[in-house]
């Protein structure tokens, strides 16, 4: 297993846990806690896309003889750049700062369009 | 991976990158000054549930199932390429406004795939019947490892 993909499944898995934490929170009276859209966005790009993209880097088809599972720097920049947006929400959530929102659209698309971008390479035939 | 699941795949992403397009503007719609884009939210959900999850699950599982030892070893090839047809055209028509139409479509092409996948899920592999001879097989091969 390579290491973007042990990275990526262990991110993915402390952010579940802590989307646990934020679920019990909204439930419990008087916790406080995070709002709804953050905590289905722990879910589905802190867990399930770090899982995905992270098991997709691994078991897709070869890239190439030379690259075998492409430009892994594009891997990193993907994990980073989703990671990184998904926490400038949590942040900008909140505490409402409307740059911090901004930044984290723009940290999360790219990261996003990047791990598509490196995966599209993978999805071929034999 | 056969072509039906590289087409599926290949589409989930793009669906990806265009859900994403869309979340990211929802998300940034108050400090741009356009809260009206938050009417986008239940097509940006549809597409990353529908178009980009489920369908890479419905590209992955095609690939990665257990074959039959029939001469089609992944089913036949028409039903499967209407699952992903219509699984795609319902997600436009969803996002679209077309609730009725497309729902229909997605639910068809999850039945559709729901049977013609049921029949792999089999036990398949070193080790996976857990019986003797198989079970024998799999010692040798880690003893090889």
């Amino acid at each position: 297993m390579p290491a973007v993909t042990r990275w990526s499944i262990r991110t993915g898995l402390l952010l579940l846990a802590a989307a646990m934490v934020v679920g019990m929170m909204q439930v419990i009276p008087g916790s406080g806690g995070l709002p709804y859209p953050s905590y289905l966005h722990l879910i589905t790009v802190g867990w399930l896309s770090n899982l995905i993209f992270g098991v997709a880097h691994w078991m897709f088809p070869r890239a190439s003889a030379a690259q075998p599972r492409g430009d892994e720097r594009l891997a990193w920049a993907g994990w980073g750049l989703l990671n990184a947006g998904l926490l400038c929400r949590l942040v900008g959530e909140s505490f409402p700062i409307p740059e911090t929102l901004v930044a984290s659209a723009l940290l999360q698309l790219l990261g996003v369009w990047t791990w598509a971008a490196h995966l599209w390479s993978r999805v071929k035939g034999k | 991976m056969p072509s039906l699941s590289v087409w599926s795949v290949r589409a989930s992403l793009t669906w990806l990158a265009v859900g994403a397009l869309m979340g990211a503007l929802i998300l940034a719609r108050v400090p741009l000054g356009h809260p009206e884009w938050g009417a986008w939210i239940p097509a940006h959900a549809e597409i990353m549930l529908m178009g980009w999850m489920v369908q890479l699950a419905f590209g992955v599982a095609h690939w990665i199932l257990p074959r039959q030892p029939t001469a089609e070893g992944r089913g036949l090839l028409a039903p499967v390429v209407a699952v992903v047809v219509l699984l795609n055209v319902g997600v436009v028509l969803v996002v679209t406004g077309h609730l009725m139409v497309g729902r229909t479509l997605e639910t068809v092409a999850a039945l559709g795939f729901a049977l013609q996948g049921i029949p792999r899920i089999r036990a398949s592999g070193w080790g996976a019947t857990g019986k003797e001879g198989d079970l024998v097989r799999l010692k040798k091969r880690v003893e090889m490892v």
